[in-house]
């Protein structure tokens, strides 16, 4: 899910560490594909359907929202993607 | 005196099964030691010492701490008097709270990362030995890194409240530690905000680096390679092994190091970093990179900075 990027949803480590694709699973199913860091989805999250959307893996048709994202840093032409 | 060079990185992994795999037969070292905790120990061949990375279980990615070698017990003794009077408190561990390793100095950078110094670790030579020694070994796997050469931390950075981690590890890593800056970035309006720093205590031009972001991590630990067309075997045996790589081959302005970027299994990013770039020393000027040439400072040949960069980090 997190490779969809159309979908808006950040890709970041793809292993479950860096927390970027955080995502809210509002109705569907999903199952659990590896371990995601408790440092951004704890125990009670994850009973919330809160996840790393590069940990799971849909088994039926879902509705999400974006919880992570990509972060601005010190300066925008810097940390933006456009500078030269 | 003082410090020599980066000993280990202790990390956390979330799959050690999966971690081994990667560290083994993608970067290519050895476990040399597993201890009743369930940590592992692993050596590149080019390491003389027992071991550089420590794995250690856990349910979350990240940096426990990273450790420096400082050349005489005695340094250690001068290093704490020094950084008290900084104002840091340390504790000395007593021998063997690591294995193999002697007294340990711990204590917290500004930037929060726990940070340790030892004089002593058990060494088991090389893999090639030290009489009449080839130049690699037969049994090399995956990149077949040579040693673990530097780790880069991410500080807190908060222009708004004043907050400049980088700066602040900076000036102590020079006035305490007594290692010397090679590179920066400086952005803000007249450069006055210090985005990154790369430092060395030896020749190489950095032995730790720090770049500013909104709260602390680990961004990689690097191993170094040879050559070019070891960076790109590096890039053949990730993409055999389905490696999450991050930034394919490429070379950084900063430090003139070719470079692979890539995340091991449980999302910690790591490079394999070849070309020693230049000889670093002490009375060498400070290269300065400038706002708007910063993304060409990081990524040379594109100029291009993902925000990913400073976003995705354990």
């Amino acid at each position: 899910m997190a490779r969809i990027g159309k979908k808006g949803i950040p890709a970041g480590c793809l292993n479950g560490g860096c927390g970027v694709c955080k995502v809210v699973i509002r109705c569907g199913t999903v199952r659990k594909a590896g371990a995601m860091s408790r440092a951004h989805i704890s125990e009670e999250e994850e009973t919330q359907g809160i996840v790393l959307a590069c940990r799971v893996m849909p088994v039926s048709a879902i509705d999400l929202d974006v919880i992570g994202k990509m972060k601005k840093a010190v300066t925008r032409t810097l940390w933006g993607g456009n500078a030269v | 005196m003082g410090v020599m060079r980066i000993g280990h990185v202790n990390i956390r992994v979330m799959d050690m099964e999966a971690a081994l795999k990667h560290y083994q037969n993608v970067v290519g070292m050895k476990t040399t030691h597993k201890d009743a905790k369930g940590n592992v120990y692993l050596k590149c061949w080019d390491e003389w010492d027992k071991y550089s990375l420590v794995l250690t279980p856990s349910e979350q990615a990240g940096m426990n701490h990273v450790a420096y070698k400082v050349e005489k017990e005695a340094d250690l003794d001068m290093l704490k008097q020094r950084i008290e009077a900084y104002g840091i408190k340390t504790e000395m561990l007593e021998a063997e709270s690591l294995p193999f390793v002697g007294r340990m100095l711990q204590f917290v950078l500004p930037s929060g990362h726990d940070m340790r110094l030892y004089a002593k670790k058990e060494c088991v030579g090389t893999d090639v030995g030290s009489t009449n020694p080839d130049p690699w070994p037969d049994d090399l796997r995956g990149a077949g890194a040579h040693w673990l050469d530097h780790v880069l931390l991410m500080c807190e950075m908060n222009p708004e409240k004043g907050i400049n981690k980088v700066a602040d590890n900076t000036r102590f890593f020079i006035e305490v530690l007594g290692f010397f800056q090679t590179e920066q970035i400086l952005v803000g309006p007249g450069g006055a905000i210090q985005l990154a720093s790369f430092l060395s205590c030896s020749s190489k031009p950095h032995d730790i680096a720090f770049v500013g972001g909104d709260r602390p991590g680990m961004h990689h630990l690097s191993f170094f390679l040879d050559s070019w067309h070891d960076i790109l075997k590096a890039g053949d045996i990730m993409a055999k092994n389905r490696t999450r790589i991050d930034v394919a081959p490429t070379r950084h302005g900063v430090t003139r190091g070719e470079t692979i970027y890539f995340f091991d299994p449980s999302g910690n990013r790591n490079e394999t970093f070849a070309g020693l770039g230049y000889q670093a020393q002490r009375d060498k000027p400070i290269i300065t990179w400038t706002e708007e040439q910063a993304a060409r400072g990081i990524f040379y040949h594109t100029g291009v900075l993902d925000e990913s960069f400073t976003t995705v980090y354990t």
